[in-house]
């Protein structure tokens, strides 16, 4: 039986062995779909408003500002904080929520792979070297939090800016 | 690197690479303060389409300067940096195994390797990040927000002033909250530590955690600090969770701050409707950079963390320098008056004997005898409470330590295998030739064993030689030791895991090929040194007895009870 994990798992990252890893990370992920979906509107929300925010002060100077009209800059304004206002919330909720999840999976992972380790048997540890194995269960885990509390919530953010802003541009010319 | 300050900030790590860093960020400087100009000359390039005077072979040719150059240096600032980090990195992590590699034996045993293990690997790399990423980022970050606030302040200083107002708040968002980061990544460095330890332990100890079936218990162990890594993760979080809002809310409030301020300026007609739309465009441009040190911080909170942790290791005052006598031994071995004191336990006292050269010596006793210390003694590794240990009748702190190791064979109780090839085990020392090897592989017993093996010497064998018996080990121990050509040899407890037939030629082996060597072995079979040059009985710190077998015999009844003692029991096996 081959136990080396440097053996058996040589196979080069393709886009599709990624997609493949990603299946695999649903069930550490699937109790946390109700928060995901949660984070999901939060960074809606946030890339929406900050999508929002240059229309309305575009708006704004074009209507008041060139025709001289404060009271509609102010009342501009107003709206401006309220959405500063919820953007603040949204943005909150996004870091806490994305972040939470990330935590909470990488507690959950590092709890599976050390009771995995238990359950092996005495081969694996002959085949495979120390400090590969601590490696894999510390660093690799905490590669995939940050992943998850940063890079994955960016991605998503950024992918629906760029989304929106290009179909602004359409819109607006 | 300055020994005398205590903490070193993180700065002093990039000193070594002062000239690449100035050159990166040279670079990262021209492709900004290009990216700064460009608004400009769009600016003008409009002016000049509004006034007809439109030249497009000249505005053409600037833009496209312009971009390439951006290109050009954006390209060279990456190569640089991820060079300057990954040497960083590298030189780090030399300077660090050199260093643990040199400290004295109970310093690793203080710090616990998992310890070094994570400085090695996760603290290594978050400077590295740190390096690679945020040095350049804060740089054109910090610049690009001055370059921004000039020229906000030369179209109108008033305006510009009330929108920069944002800098020092957030300026002081910063500061409150990374005063707690840091702390908190400290504490979940060593959370990490303490986990690589339980891991460390259960991967090492995997073979005793199932035979004791302690699974639920290592379990429950690493339940507790992941919960614990999980914990300190939220609260680290937390002040992120707020921290960014914030920034960002004060950011979207300078963009308010404009429209309100400057539309009541240009409807007062104090400033232009042109100079309010360039105003709008610069301030984005100030907000981004903001928002990058906002995230540059978070690396350079973790990187400064790991910094403080790796200096810890690296401005460690290594062992005390040992003496320079290399003079070649002769093989005299003294102890004079030694004590040895573990806590409250004396673990030898006042205990005095002398080793001949090309002796054959054994140390006898039963278990908790102090005869391990006496050996560790010997090694200058520990040093004794009181009295003297001396070689060819020199103190052992005259000597230089390599020099002395280079002529003194230890066989401890643990066999420590590394993962290379059985050559490499056994030629640890470079110093050994291939006759002196083939010698010591002879001595040892392991010529058979050698030659049953596909590769011969150059087979590889596993990290801590769980491929291997124990008597094997033992035996390649001693052919490491062996391999120096030592005047002296310590073995402690060697017989313990080998047969009464190979431990008997084992010893005739030595005996001819190294018949000047002075031997001086720890057991508790007295079967097997029975015609050795001089007996020492130890029981509990004490020496109660010295002599060859028959004097010992008839001088002490202690040793004449062990004696019979083993004797029965030899015959009780024999008879069963």
């Amino acid at each position: 039986m081959n136990y080396n994990l440097n053996k058996s798992n040589n196979k080069t990252i393709s886009a599709g062995s990624m997609l493949a890893a990603g299946k695999k990370m649903w069930p550490y992920l699937r109790t946390e779909r109700n928060n995901i979906i949660l984070a999901a509107v939060a960074i809606l929300t946030n890339s929406g408003l900050a999508l929002l925010s240059p229309y309305l002060i575009g708006q704004a100077i074009d209507k008041y500002v060139l025709t001289k009209q404060f009271d509609g800059v102010l009342r501009y304004g107003g709206i401006l904080l309220v959405v500063y206002l919820i953007a603040f919330a949204a943005n909150y909720a996004q870091t806490r929520i994305m972040g939470g999840v990330g935590q909470r999976t990488l507690f959950n992972l590092r709890k599976a792979i050390f009771e995995k380790l238990q359950e092996l048997p005495q081969a694996f540890f002959i085949q495979n070297k120390a400090g590969d194995l601590i490696s894999r269960i510390n660093n690799d885990t905490d590669k995939l939090n940050q992943f998850f509390s940063q890079s994955l919530m960016q991605f998503m953010g950024n992918f629906f800016i760029i989304v929106g802003a290009g179909i602004l541009v359409i819109i607006i010319n | 690197m300055d020994k005398t300050k205590k903490q070193t900030s993180i700065f002093d790590l990039l000193k070594p690479y002062t000239g690449w860093l100035v050159l990166m960020i040279i670079c990262s400087l021209i492709s900004n303060g290009l990216n700064l100009y460009l608004p400009k000359l769009i600016a003008k390039t409009i002016d000049q389409f509004t006034n007809s005077a439109y030249q497009i072979e000249t505005i053409l040719f600037e833009l496209t300067l312009a971009a390439v150059l951006i290109f050009v240096f954006t390209y060279l600032q990456t190569i640089l940096q991820t060079y300057i980090s990954e040497l960083a990195a590298k030189n780090l992590r030399n300077q660090l195994s050199k260093r643990i590699s040199r400290q004295s034996f109970s310093y690793i045993e203080n710090i616990t390797p998992a310890k070094l293990l994570t400085n090695l690997t996760a603290d290594i790399d978050s400077v590295k990040m740190f390096v690679a990423q945020g040095i350049v980022s804060i740089v054109s970050a910090v610049f690009t927000i001055l370059g921004a606030s000039i020229l906000l302040i030369t179209i109108e200083w008033k305006l510009a002033l009330a929108v920069l107002t944002v800098i020092p708040i957030i300026g002081l968002t910063f500061f409150l909250i990374f005063s707690r980061v840091r702390a908190l990544f400290l504490k979940s460095r060593e959370i990490i530590d303490r986990l690589n330890k339980t891991i460390n332990e259960n991967i090492i100890g995997s073979m005793l955690v199932r035979v004791l079936y302690a699974n639920q218990i290592e379990c429950q162990k690493f339940l507790a600090t992941n919960t614990e890594a999980k914990n300190i993760g939220m609260q680290i979080l937390m002040l992120f969770a707020t921290m960014i809002p914030i920034i960002s809310f004060v950011a979207n409030s300078s963009l308010l701050i404009i429209l309100i301020l400057g539309g009541h300026f240009v409807i007062n007609g104090q400033m232009t409707i042109g100079d309010f739309t360039a105003f709008n465009s610069y301030i984005s441009m100030l907000i981004f950079p903001i928002l990058i040190i906002g995230f540059m911080s978070t690396i350079m909170a973790q990187a400064t963390a790991s910094w403080q942790r790796i200096t810890e290791v690296l401005n460690q005052p290594e062992k005390k320098e040992t003496g320079t006598n290399k003079s070649v031994l002769r093989g005299q071995v003294e102890f004079e008056d030694v004590s040895m004191q573990y806590g409250q336990k004396m673990a030898l006292k006042h205990v005095s004997l002398n080793f001949s050269p090309g002796t054959k010596n054994a140390i006898i006793g039963p278990t908790a005898a102090g005869k391990t210390q006496l050996l560790y003694l010997l090694t200058g590794l520990i040093e004794p409470t009181g009295g003297e240990i001396k070689y060819d009748g020199k103190k052992i702190s005259e000597y230089d330590q390599v020099s002395l190791h280079s002529q003194i064979g230890f066989v401890f109780q643990d066999s420590i295998i590394f993962n290379l090839s059985l050559r490499e085990n056994i030629a640890f020392n470079n110093q050994a030739t291939e006759e002196m090897i083939q010698k010591a592989i002879i001595t040892s017993e392991l010529e058979d064993f050698v030659n049953a093996l596909p590769n011969k010497l150059d087979s590889m064998t596993a990290e801590r030689g769980t491929s291997l018996s124990g008597g094997q080990k033992q035996r390649i121990m001693l052919a490491r030791a062996l391999a120096i050509n030592p005047k002296i040899l310590l073995l402690d407890d060697f017989t313990a895991r080998i047969d009464v037939q190979t431990e008997k030629k084992i010893l005739q082996n030595l005996i001819k090929n190294y018949p000047d060597l002075t031997l001086i072995s720890v057991t508790q079979k007295i079967s097997s040194v029975e015609d050795f040059d001089q007996i020492i009985l130890l029981m509990e710190g004490d020496v109660l007895a010295t002599g060859t077998h028959q004097e010992l015999l008839n001088r002490s009844p202690e040793y004449r009870q062990i004696y019979n003692s083993q004797r029965s029991t030899n015959q009780y096996e024999l008879q069963s």
